[in-house]
């Protein structure tokens, strides 16, 4: 008897110390970094923006090649120049700053460039002296951080141009979010191994596209339209409401294809000035860039938390309607990004799949041809049996002469932190 | 992280087989289910152990199902001490090992505060311990019940990309990890 009670009573004392230790209550702790912002004054970081040192590959973003030269976005920070004179080795000669960039435009010797709101024009002449000619204040308002009513001095305007970190924990419940989230998309445009071209041509993820004397640019709920007949000094000459969760442009022919997150939009450009809706094609809610290529259109369909969709596909939609597209076919797709067609070759960029490639000799009945794999891919520029790919961990340069085998030409590679 | 505790219940699984040709160890298994109760309510957790036993000593890796807050799968060595050698007795027990989120897709938002671009789920540390009463029961069984204390732990990683202030874009890392503490009532048979 003695036995079980000292039994006992070790038992129960060890249970209720452990239990008392925390008295069954459940708790959440939250690690993450604080940010505390840097700012510097609009004309102080105006004076900045100039080509500086090539710096490393980060957090890379939108693309546009013209010529031998790769202008590759630093989301939020800038542009990196590279030249791509030797696809082998490519070089990265120097960087711009452009607190703010997300997305550029190359025509001719200009560089155009977002910088939260406004529109910057570099010239690029010369490539490792790149310098601002003009600036746009405040065009694209969706994108408005600075720019408060009556201040039109860039004096008195501050920009946060970096931040000073800490690394935090707090318990869940006090948790009170103070940031804003933009999402980062990416874009290409443009050609590189043939001649250069005098203006590029833009890819599927992009938002700034540039059609003869025209700039065209969507932000999230509006469609710009700022003409560049003098490249130097463009001037705005309208702006459109598209709707809202406005992600990509891409030009065809005379016609802009707009991507949404609920569908893609056309609009007519006879008047380039001025652009008029003509059709529209309503998909489930995802994201979604699109390309077209005389009979059809392509848009890739991605879903995520970010997108809100669990829809990830390609569809295939029959344009030759403009003004009454249909849906001809799906495909599904892991977690679709950019896409390409050169010839008939199209190119996917599937996420963590890596980079598709399919024959669309027959565009409603698409034979996946290769998976090239082993990377996370964002977006795809394709001409003359050469891709360049924007991948997670750097920029990729392929052939794909035969589109069963393609053979990376040369890599840059993002620096890890 | 998981690996490791992978490879020590397999090593002790080892132990234990190696060790029970030895004489006066028998194998020896249980099958449960009960009852999780804590803060954020009661759930079901159902389990299964297999191992061996010496006089009033036995040792057994354990795995099932826990349903509390999130769905999980415990992974867990259990040592378990009896005052009498005999199908009646009180006992008492201790566990350890580590619990393994049951899928890979959140479960849990509450206190999220924005949508995260990648997220990665991950386990933690399964322990618990209590006292219990067997007798016997069916021909070679004994029906046993046991209270404890039983913690889990559960983490998820968000990572996204985010513009504070409007400034550039930074990828921020947001690890929540969530410490559940409960108690635990079973009953189930032993064989």
């Amino acid at each position: 008897m003695k036995k079980m009670i000292r039994f006992m009573s070790m038992a129960v004392t060890a249970t209720v110390l452990l239990t008392m230790q925390g008295c069954f209550k459940d708790d959440c702790r939250k690690s993450y970094t604080l940010y505390q912002p840097i700012y510097k004054s609009l004309a102080q970081v105006r004076a900045e923006m100039k080509s500086t040192t090539p710096t490393a590959l980060e957090n890379t973003g939108k693309l546009n090649v013209f010529g031998n030269y790769i202008f590759l976005n630093e989301a939020g920070k800038g542009i990196h120049i590279i030249d791509n004179s030797n696809p082998t080795a490519p070089k990265n000669i120097s960087f711009i700053n452009i607190p703010g960039n997300v997305d550029l435009a190359v025509k001719g010797s200009y560089l155009y460039a977002d910088s939260y709101s406004d529109i910057i024009v570099f010239n690029i002449s010369n490539p490792t002296n790149v310098s601002p000619v003009k600036f746009m204040n405040n065009v694209m308002k969706e994108r408005n951080v600075y720019w408060n009513q009556g201040i039109t001095n860039p004096d008195s305007i501050n920009v946060v141009v970096g931040y000073t970190t800490k690394d935090t924990v707090v318990d869940c419940e006090r948790y009170n979010t103070w940031t804003r989230t933009n999402g980062m998309m990416f874009a290409s445009a443009a050609s590189i191994y043939a001649a250069a071209p005098q203006t590029g041509t833009g890819g599927s993820m992009a938002s700034f596209t540039i059609l003869n004397n025209y700039l065209y640019t969507v932000g999230s709920s509006s469609l710009y339209a700022i003409n560049i007949t003098d490249p130097g000094n463009p001037a705005q000459t309208a702006v459109k409401n598209v709707g809202w969760g406005i992600e990509t442009i891409y030009p065809f022919q005379n016609k802009l294809f707009i991507g949404s997150r609920t569908g893609m939009f056309i609009y007519d450009l006879n008047n380039p000035s001025n652009p008029t809706a003509q059709g529209q094609f309503s998909h489930a809610r995802s994201c979604d860039p699109v390309i077209a290529d005389g009979q059809y259109a392509y848009v890739t369909l991605r879903g995520g938390t970010q997108c809100n969709s669990f829809t990830n596909e390609l569809n295939v939609i029959d344009v030759s309607n403009l003004s009454a597209p249909v849906l001809k076919a799906r495909h599904n797709l892991t977690n679709p990004h950019g896409l390409a067609k050169d010839g008939s070759t199209l190119l996917i960029c599937d996420g963590k799949d890596g980079l598709k490639l399919y024959d669309a000799s027959s565009p409603l009945s698409l034979q996946l041809v290769k998976t090239v794999g082993g990377f996370e891919t964002y977006d795809v520029i394709a001409m003359n049996k050469k891709a360049i790919v924007v991948a997670k961990d750097g920029l990729y340069q392929y052939d794909y002469s035969n589109p069963a085998n393609p053979s990376l030409i040369s890599k840059i590679s993002v620096s890890k932190k | 992280m998981q690996i490791k505790y992978l490879l020590i219940v397999l090593f002790s699984t080892i132990m234990m087989i190696a060790s029970a040709q030895q004489k006066g160890i028998t194998f020896e298994s249980s099958v449960q289910a009960g009852l999780l109760e804590g803060q954020q309510g009661s759930a079901f957790q159902f389990g299964f152990t297999a191992g061996i036993k010496q006089k009033t000593w036995s040792t057994a890796i354990g795995t099932g199902l826990d349903y509390y807050q999130v769905r999980s799968i415990p992974l867990y060595l259990n040592v378990q001490k009896r005052l009498f050698d005999r199908q009646q007795t009180p006992f008492a027990y201790v566990s350890g090992g580590y619990n393994f989120p049951w899928s890979s897709q959140p479960q849990i938002d509450i206190w999220r505060s924005w949508l995260p671009q990648e997220q990665e789920k991950k386990g933690g540390l399964y322990y618990g311990a209590g006292i219990g009463y067997q007798l016997p029961a069916l021909k070679k069984a004994a029906l046993f019940f046991a209270a404890g204390y039983s913690y889990k732990e559960y983490m998820e990683i968000s990572k996204s990309k985010m513009c504070p202030f409007g400034g550039p874009c930074v990828e921020q890392v947001e690890k929540l990890t969530y410490r559940f503490r409960r108690l635990s009532v079973t009953t189930g048979l032993r064989f």
